[in-house]
């Protein structure tokens, strides 16, 4: 009560910008067994402007386990009388994927086609799985600039099929009826969250029920998420099938040096990598079950796990075991759960123990080094799969002592400020990861892609190559030749140079003031040696003194110096991993700060007269 | 209109009698040659060649057959072995990957698992078709066959294609054109047979409005099905025809003569002793608060427009001018609709009559010797006169009966921006700005729509702004003005500039300009194969004043200039002066027109260029 009172009596309070309000929202899982649960969702929301007219929009998908048997829209006018009911058919289905992809999803929209601001839809759906091995989480409030006034969560099973669960910021009361547990969440007056922090943030925030599933069963495949091994189990259990390899292949095993285990593993990677290609068909349990190897060399292509069985297949017929690796890929995915064993992965990688360390394969990629797994699986909690034994473990992390990014330019520099520049980077570690784009991109991409590395006013890149010179070493390196008109700027006789004329620290920080957030996903080394030709007859009256940060976020040094006639500039950035908000982030920007003033310093030149 | 053809094929409602194919374009069989080619003598860099592409339209069978080679050379090219097709009725495809192993060549063909057909929207189907044991140096036979003439026939992919050629068989039961669009050549061999050889792969530029426009290719619009007297259905074989269609098509003519439910906002405005301009106001703000743009671009109106306007208050872009179109006309106020095809749908091309490239409608005002746009889709326009950005595409037609009239889109609004800038200069380094900048034309269109990304909010903007502005510190920003029925702007920033201000052994040199649009050159390649497409005229003004800090006066300025390019297309003035203790800044960039060909573009970009250099050149203070 007191809280309705509140919100009519101080609706000026505004938390954020409100462009739509969920009146009442209410959904019930009702899981009759491992292969029927059936969800229905009723919601009512208002949509205030024309500017909260995306809210208004239903969006669900769809696929063999999926379906959404009835799904209505119903829409108010501001009076409450209702002017229009849509139905599945009024919306559009969707399945598009990209040019290597098939897949049984399809996305299903129903967009309401009324803008006589405020009006309210209510939406009734009902969706039923017949397998499933995650449930969708339930959160009240998705979405920025979005308040709720309610939304409850009704979860009914019986006892042996009750899922795991991870309340957020909430706290459910379960009752018996009929036989079966029922528990109701709710939450009440959710005010609107303005998109002024980051999203990763916000959702951490949020009051949500996360529930998985402790056994499942899709198709004919029995499994479990009691434990991670239960997990693992399942996994192998459908992908353990006994393997055929073509004898050509059969022939190049046997004809290698059985005791040098580094150079089977790496002739055989690249063996796959010259013959196979990504392709991805999934459809139904083929997303967790691979294309037999048979396939994988009759087609010359595969998915993750195919692939990644492929390779696994190869290196048993040659002797060395090896283990598959569960993933939630990606350059900057949300990390595993590591305490709550489910479905939470979208890929598959190998490992292979060795004498002292583990060697890793991305056996998607037809470019990558052995052992090389980049920025797609570093530094996350990932799934060793072994039978019976699987658990979660943290994966490679490449470590600002890995990550270098070192580069020598050459700067000759006229009278009237215009240069000429001359770069040739080496990139090591993650920064590696580039040349994927450079390998495969087309060239316009690559021309832009190039482009947008230079922030001066107006340059033209006369030249650029790139080379990596070992195949198995993930390290390349690129050059540059490039003229930048108006590098320095001319005022009366003096010449105004950047004091570090390179790559700024910036780019190499992701964060926002706003969202007051600061990010280095990866550590990173970062050396310039710079080398300016000064023009002729020009002196600089005082070089800057050394600089030398030393700081929990990283060190940094900068030295300008005269070499004869020339300026010679060196930097060294390192940034320590690290993701920093609120107080950290505050203390962030100090150091963020020091580097921006260092960095904005200019040189004078001088015209000898 | 290719799905209306597939439908009337479907339905069996036309076939002649279906003689065989007695012409088949030879494809003769993979040679060694091709399969030990390791690269591609006319571009080292690509990553797969299309050997050939050979397209035949059988003209008795009605029936289009496709044979295509694929020559991958390199790892990033591997992606050729997956294509997806979209063909106007069902599809018939073969798929054969030839390798070389061991000196022979072995062939393999795709099984029915490697070739899907995916749903891409309700009944739109594409086939995807993954070719087996696709490595580097395989070749890749796709063929295919389809009813119906294609869609459109590519002499240029993103890829270099060796050698294509397109036979179109005459046929006396469906007459098509087409309309040939890019600036690669392609040889005529006959009335209908066309081809390339070592065309040059596709590279996409910025500042076009689609690439479609420039790919080398042809697009087909049906003409006519059937013969004249029996079953005879006709398109568009010249725009007075389509005129003709539109205007009795009762989505299009229809909704301009009757829309009763305009009848009396009419009758009362008409009589009120305003002005024309007034009422065409009146009209246009009416039509906008009862119907908002849904975001869709037709060229028709729905069957269900009186309920779209007077309850659901929602609709099309044709909706919406073609209700103006008629309110307008029961107001005496002659109006007519004015068709075109948007950016990026394309260009229209005038000798290539087409129903089908035609994707929107704006209303146009002839009235005495008053003419004007009037287009009520944008919420943030209050008043009449400005078409969308999306439809500043060349030239639309007008729909007026036995006329053929078209009309440039523009008529005359420019990107119009003007900054103020006044600066003080304090003792100990610091440098403090306030920044106005009023918006008007298409500037005050785009800076509406930056605003609504920015979710209308000041702190999010303000973020925004100094994220791409770092040189300076944005202290305060804030809305100042928004006027929608004037389409103008302003916005007030307060900056410190202390970073532009640097201490060189007692002499001070200072950058007075700020957030200044050409800082940085907007064309960054150094040469250039399709025309610069600038969608408008620009006009940014730039004043600034600088008050000097105490005990210095100015030392150096830049010295005033005038840029222009050789056409006079883009202006550049600037001019700095200095009196007691003030210096003036007085900066005018104008480019008059907005599209530049191929062979302009290096001046254009040295323009750019000078422009940048002269903006950043800072001014020299020294102490009294």
């Amino acid at each position: 009560m007191t809280k309705i009172l509140l919100l009519i009596l101080l609706p000026s309070l505004a938390f954020g910008q409100e462009l739509a309000r969920v009146l009442s929202h209410q959904t019930t899982f009702t899981i009759r067994s491992k292969e029927d649960v059936k969800i229905e969702e009723t919601y009512r929301i208002r949509i205030n402007s024309e500017k909260g007219r995306m809210y208004g929009t239903y969006q669900d998908y769809t696929d063999q386990f999926r379906k959404i048997t009835d799904v209505t829209v119903d829409i108010f006018d501001a009076s409450g009388k209702k002017v229009k009911r849509l139905k599945r058919g009024d919306g559009l289905e969707i399945g598009f994927n990209p040019s290597y992809e098939i897949n049984d999803g399809k996305i299903l929209i129903i967009r309401p086609d009324y803008q006589n601001y405020p009006f309210e839809v209510e939406v009734n759906s009902t969706i039923v799985l017949n397998g499933y091995n995650h449930l969708d989480p339930w959160i009240p409030r998705p979405m920025f600039n979005m308040a709720v006034d309610q939304s409850k969560l009704v979860l009914i099973r019986p006892k042996e099929l009750d899922p795991r669960l991870r309340e957020v910021g909430v706290k459910g009361t379960t009752i018996t009826e009929k036989g079966m547990l029922k528990t109701t969440y709710e939450v009440t007056a959710l005010p609107a969250i303005e998109r002024k922090l980051r999203y990763r943030d916000f959702y951490d925030e949020q009051p949500k029920v996360l529930m998985s599933p402790v056994t499942f069963k899709l198709d004919n495949s029995e499994g479990s998420t009691s434990t991670w091994a239960a997990f693992g189990d399942w996994f192998l259990s459908l992908n353990s099938a006994p393997y055929k390899l073509d004898p050509k292949t059969m022939e190049l095993i046997q004809s290698m040096d059985k005791a040098d285990k580094a150079m089977i593993i790496r002739r055989l990677y690249e063996y796959m990598q010259d013959k196979t290609r990504y392709v991805s068909i999934q459809l139904g349990i083929g997303g967790f079950q691979s294309l037999p190897t048979e396939d994988v060399e009759k087609y010359g292509y595969g998915d993750c796990k195919a692939l990644t069985t492929y390779m696994k297949n190869m290196l048993d017929f040659a002797g060395i075991p090896s283990n598959y690796i569960l993933v939630r890929a990606g350059n900057d995915a949300a990390d595993v759960m590591a305490d709550f064993p489910s479905n939470q992965f979208n890929h598959v990688y190998l490992g292979i123990p060795m004498a002292r360390d583990t060697m890793y394969l991305e056996c998607t990629s037809q470019i990558s080094p052995t052992n090389f797994t980049g920025t797609f699986t570093d530094d996350r909690n990932v799934l060793w799969i072994d039978k019976g034994k699987s658990d979660i473990m943290r994966s490679r992390v490449y470590n600002h002592r890995q990550n270098i990014k070192s580069t020598k330019s050459e700067i000759k520099l006229e009278p009237d400020g215009d240069a000429n520049l001359s770069l040739d980077v080496t990139n090591e570690g993650t920064f590696f990861d580039e040349i994927m784009i450079y390998k495969s991109a087309p060239g316009d991409y690559v021309t832009e892609y190039n482009q947008r590395k230079f922030d001066y006013g107006n340059f033209t890149i006369k030249n650029f190559s790139y080379k990596q010179d070992d195949r198995n070493e993930a390290t390349f390196k690129i050059s540059y030749n490039l003229d930048a008109t108006g590098l320095a700027k001319a005022a009366g006789t003096r010449l105004v140079l950047p004091g570090v004329p390179a790559t700024p620290f910036k780019k190499f920080i992701d964060g926002d003031d706003l969202m007051r957030y600061a990010s280095v996903r990866r550590g990173a080394t970062v050396e310039d040696e710079i080398v300016v030709q000064m023009p002729q007859n020009y002196w600089i009256y005082s070089l800057p003194e050394k600089e030398t940060i030393d700081s929990p976020f990283g060190t940094y040094s900068l030295s300008s110096e005269f070499d004869g006639d020339k300026l010679v500039i060196k930097r060294k950035l390192v940034l320590y991993k690290g993701d920093y908000t609120q107080k950290a982030f505050d203390d962030f920007k100090v150091f963020y700060q020091k580097l921006e003033r260092i960095e904005s310093r200019k040189l004078v030149l001088n015209a000898k007269t | 209109m290719m799905k209306l053809l597939a439908g009337i094929f479907c339905a069996g409602l036309l076939l002649p009698c279906a003689v065989l194919a007695q012409k088949r374009v030879s494809f003769e069989k993979v040679t060694l040659e091709e399969l030990q080619m390791s690269s591609y003598a006319n571009d080292s860099s690509a990553g797969a060649v299309i050997l050939m592409d050979l397209g035949y339209l059988n003209g008795n069978e009605l029936k289009f057959y496709r044979k295509m080679r694929i020559k991958i050379l390199t790892k990033a090219g591997l992606d050729w072995g997956n294509r997806s097709f979209n063909t106007p009725t069902k599809g018939d495809f073969r798929v054969v990957t030839h390798n070389l192993v061991d000196g022979k060549i072995v062939s393999e063909k795709a099984d029915s698992k490697s070739i899907h057909e995916e749903e891409v929207i309700e009944g739109i189907e594409i086939y995807k078709v993954f070719a087996p044991n696709v490595k580097v140096g395989s070749v890749v036979d796709i063929t295919y066959s389809h009813f119906g003439p294609p869609l459109e026939w590519r002499f240029q992919e993103r890829i270099p294609i060796a050698y294509s050629e397109l036979t179109l068989e005459d046929t006396d039961f469906l007459k098509f054109n087409k309309t040939h669009f890019g600036l690669q050549p392609i040889e005529t061999v006959s009335r209908n047979q066309w081809r390339s050889k070592n065309m040059p792969a596709f590279i996409t530029e910025p500042f076009i409005s689609t690439y479609a426009n420039y790919i080398t290719k042809f697009e087909f619009q049906l003409e006519s099905i059937g013969t004249p007297g029996r079953n005879y259905y006709e398109f568009s074989t010249t725009w007075r025809r389509v005129v003709d269609i539109l205007l009795d098509h009762p989505r299009f003519g229809g909704v301009i003569k009757g829309s009763a439910f305009l009848n009396d906002f009419a009758k009362e405005t008409k009589v009120k002793s305003i002005s024309v301009k007034e009422k065409i106001q009146a009209a246009y703000t009416y039509v906008q608060s009862n119907m908002k743009w849904n975001g869709r671009n037709t060229i028709l109106a729905t069957a269900g427009l009186r309920n779209n306007f007077l309850v659901d208050h929602s609709g099309s872009s044709a909706e919406i001018n073609l209700v103006l179109v008629c309110l307008l006309n029961k107001m005496d106020i002659t109006a007519y609709p004015v068709v075109l095809s948007t950016r990026e749908n394309g260009f229209l091309v005038p000798f290539s009559p087409t129903i089908d490239k035609l994707d929107y409608v704006v209303c146009m005002v002839q009235h005495e010797d008053l003419t004007m746009f009037v287009d009520a889709t944008m919420p943030d326009v209050g008043a009449p006169g400005m078409v969308p950005v999306r439809c500043l595409n060349g030239n639309g037609l007008m729909i007026k009966k036995d006329n053929e009239q078209w009309f440039g889109l523009n008529k005359g609004y420019n990107d119009v921006k003007k900054q103020f800038i006044s600066i003080t200069m304090e003792k100990g380094g610091v440098a403090r700005g306030k920044l106005t900048q009023d918006y008007a034309g298409y500037g005050y269109i785009n800076w509406t729509e930056e605003l609504k990304a920015s979710n209308n909010d000041a702190d999010i903007i303000k973020n925004k702004l100094q994220k791409e502005n770092q040189d300076i510190k944005i202290e305060k920003y804030e809305i100042a003005k928004r006027d929608a029925n004037t389409s103008t702007g302003k916005e007030v920033l307060e900056l410190d500039m202390s970073g532009q201000l640097i201490d060189a052994g007692g002499d001070l040199i200072f950058t007075p300009f700020a957030m200044h649009d050409y800082l940085s050159n907007p064309l960054k390649s150094e040469t250039r194969k399709y025309p610069v497409d600038l969608t408008y005229p620009r006009d940014l003004q730039t004043t600034i004043v600088i008050q000097l800090p105490k005990e210095y006066a100015v030392k150096t300025l830049p010295e005033g200039t005038k840029l222009s390019t050789p056409d006079g297309g883009a202006t550049f003035t600037y001019l700095a002066s200095a009196s007691g203790s003030t210096v003036q800044f007085r900066v005018v960039l104008k480019i008059t027109k907005h599209i530049w060909t191929e062979s302009e573009y290096a001046d254009l970009r040295m323009f750019f260029g000078e422009v940048s250099k002269k903006i950043s050149a800072p001014i020299e203070l020294a102490k009294t």
